[in-house]
């Protein structure tokens, strides 16, 4: 896997006409220093899990541990409030009970803090609208980025930060790579980013903004617009806390990158479900759906979904729907070619050199044509001079090579070649492999390598769709 | 919400609301909007003289809030040809209505249109006012033909509403029909959706909307404040 251990922050810092509470969210992505408040000995308390992420997880700056009972945590001597801190506080990581929250952060903000992450629940979602509407003011007077309250915390792996209160133990932690992921859900968001991590698909940022009191999706997607190592936003939403901010901002980001949205709370059981997990009211389905169109946005609807679109925007960008279909199955090669026509796109024509090319390579019992069957004794150097024949061809705007690997013939060199093809940047890649434990082994790898893998022809040719269907709003909006 | 319906064409003149005649037809005009010519009568003979003045045929529709669905409850009667059939039905709607303190009966201009569409907005917690358009008639409901717009919407976005309804290569000519006049149907929809933006009603429905040679009329509407 790639690691990216520059600690240099990536983001452009040509934002200066945003506003300074969006402008301040750099402090919850890139602090130079946090306090965790709350910090604890007990390792299944929050203030435990989150201090020893970023004790252990590499994080360069300073970290302060504020804990007014005991004189040192994890090794760290404490503090007993933020405000004792010798140096500037960035950023403060709140995880103390809701009743002290309000002076957490007056601490914080005296000691210079930018941004706060508030993991605490017990606000707005159990009917503590008071509470909740103190730390608001509080916030909005100081120009404070708060993120939640009631969530699950921040990562962004480039930067080693890491407030998430789920152990690394039990939840993987992505690679850096240029997806982040806004999760209004803090359970969808970890379940996601573990997921990532599994698949080995790389993440730029995450954060779960839980009640959205301070910072909603809104100024998140500001934020992550202008943020040059995001290069594909994927969202999980219940209710947008504020439609025309969200209207505005999703505008100015869908002209640069991508976005995802899978909005939970659709169906009449799901919105009163969502009403009463953060507080917030969804609105109509339709109006969601016609307001992400407007905007730009591309709706998943399921995790699966989410998560399969997600991993397509980090290939280069194709202006064209035809597609070239390479295969050694020749069952999934027409299914494959059924899921073409029913996501609206093309089969491409190969061209006259691409098929005397083709019928030069083939075996005789293999038919030059689009599905291009390798037949079941494929090998890796018959996929190789096949792609390069099709990565050449014109008349093709996106590959989808199926392989299946539980072939005699295929080894696992395969691999290289799709790397090999992908990394020329010729044209946008992705794999479909169906199958068990042993399949999965090798599209992880591909994964890793930045191939977008899918389990399914179907799968793969709806992804292939919306990353069309981008292009398309890209070029002409 | 004040689920009061106030039909600008069929608010009673009794209503705690502004009667709308044909001198105060405010909301709609105001937004240039045009609906079929109309007017309301209290009692037969003047509903006779209207609908000599509008032209047969005429449409009779009964205003009374006990009857929201007009067309499934028989509170109307379309077509009518001549001042026999007008005082045969006048009498059948307030018989309908009995029990209403102030019975009036609206008298439209009854026009058959090419196209019937319907035109709808509703303003929605989350995003404000938002507008539709859709196949109107009596195959809203079944063929859900629509789209929807989160305002303020351009002439562009307006445009693209028409474009990306189902039906239109129907509408824009298909098989040799005439097509619709989209620039008027631009125009109309940016009208609406100016209205939705100032006035924020709660729902609004413009329920047929009637593509005719001469223009683009509104039939029948009513706004939920």
């Amino acid at each position: 896997m790639m690691k990216n251990s520059s600690k240099s922050p990536s983001s452009a810092r040509s934002s200066s006409s945003l506003p300074r509470l969006i402008r301040n969210l750099d402090a919850v992505f890139e602090p130079k220093s946090v306090a965790v408040i709350g910090a604890s000995h007990e390792p299944n308390k929050i203030g435990h899990v989150i201090l020893r992420n970023f004790l252990e997880g590499g994080y360069g700056g300073e970290v302060y541990a504020v804990n007014p009972n005991t004189p040192d945590v994890l090794g760290v001597k404490t503090i007993k409030r933020a405000s004792d801190a010798a140096g500037k506080v960035d950023c403060a990581l709140v995880a103390v009970p809701a009743q002290f929250v309000e002076s957490a952060l007056k601490d914080s903000i005296s000691a210079g803090a930018r941004a706060a992450v508030v993991i605490t629940g017990g606000f707005g979602e159990v009917g503590n609208k008071a509470g909740e509407e103190k730390i608001k003011r509080l916030a909005l007077d100081n120009d404070l980025a708060l993120i939640g309250p009631n969530c699950m915390g921040v990562l962004n792996p480039a930067a080693r930060v890491d407030s998430v209160f789920l152990p690394i133990y039990k939840m993987g932690r992505p690679h850096a790579g240029g997806i982040s992921f806004i999760s209004q859900s803090g359970a969808v968001g970890g379940c996601i980013v573990d997921l990532a991590a599994r698949a080995g698909v790389g993440m730029s940022k995450f954060v779960s903004y839980g009640n959205a009191t301070v910072i909603n999706e809104g100024h998140l997607l500001r934020y992550l617009a202008q943020d040059s190592s995001t290069q594909a936003v994927v969202s999980y939403m219940e209710g947008v806390k504020d439609g025309p901010l969200f209207m505005s901002s999703a505008k100015v980001l869908t002209r640069e990158k991508p976005l995802v949205i899978l909005k939970a709370g659709k169906s009449k059981h799901g919105a009163a479900a969502a009403a009463s997990h953060t507080g917030s009211l969804a609105g109509a389905a339709e109006v969601y759906s016609a307001a992400f169109q407007q905007a730009g946005a591309l709706e998943a609807n399921s995790l699966e979904e989410l998560f399969d679109f997600a991993k397509i925007f980090t290939l280069p960008s194709s202006a064209g729907s035809r597609i070239g279909i390479l295969t050694n199955g020749g069952g999934n090669g027409v299914l494959a070619a059924d899921a073409v026509e029913a996501e609206g796109l093309q089969l491409a024509e190969f061209s006259a050199r691409s098929m005397a090319a083709l019928r030069s390579m083939l075996p005789s019992y293999a038919t030059p044509r689009n599905p291009m069957d390798l037949i079941g004794d494929a090998d890796s150097a018959r996929y190789e001079r096949a792609l390069q024949i099709m990565l050449d061809d014109s008349n093709i705007d996106v590959l989808v090579v199926i392989v299946l690997f539980q072939t005699a013939a295929l080894d696992s060199s395969v691999i290289n070649v799709l790397v090999k093809a992908a990394q020329s940047k010729k044209k946008p890649i992705v794999v479909v492999s169906t199958g068990g434990e042993y399949t999965e082994l090798h599209r992880r790898i591909l994964d890793g390598y930045g191939i977008p893998t899918y389990p399914s022809p179907s799968s793969a040719m709806r992804a292939v769709a919306k990353f069309l269907q981008y292009a398309k709003y890209r070029n002409n909006p | 919400m004040n689920c009061m319906e106030m039909i600008a064409i069929q608010t009673p003149p009794s209503s705690r609301r502004p009667a709308l005649g044909s001198m105060d037809f405010g909301l709609f005009s105001r937004y240039r909007i045009p609906i079929l010519p109309y007017a309301l009568a209290h009692d037969v003979s003047s509903a006779s003289a209207s609908a000599k003045k509008i032209g047969y045929p005429i449409a009779l529709k009964l205003v009374s809030s006990r009857f929201l669905h007009k067309s499934d409850s028989g509170a109307l009667a379309l077509n009518v040809r001549d001042e026999s059939v007008l005082r045969q039905e006048y009498a059948r709607l307030v018989a309908l209505a009995r029990g209403d303190k102030a019975v009036s009966i609206l008298v439209q201009a009854y026009r058959p249109g090419r196209f019937e569409l319907i035109i709808g907005g509703r303003t929605d917690p989350q995003f404000g006012p938002v507008l539709m358009l859709g196949l109107g008639g009596i195959y809203t409901e079944v063929l859900r033909d629509t789209a929807l717009r989160v305002c303020p919407i351009d002439e562009a976005e307006a445009r693209s509403m028409i474009r990306s309804l189902r039906a239109y290569p129907i509408l824009s000519g298909a098989r040799g029909r005439k097509a619709i006049d989209e620039d008027a149907l631009v125009r109309l929809l940016l009208n609406v959706a100016r209205l939705m933006e100032n006035e924020k009603p709660s729902e609004l429905d413009i329920n047929p909307v009637l593509v005719r040679n001469d223009g683009i009329w509104a039939a029948d509407a009513r706004v939920l404040r």
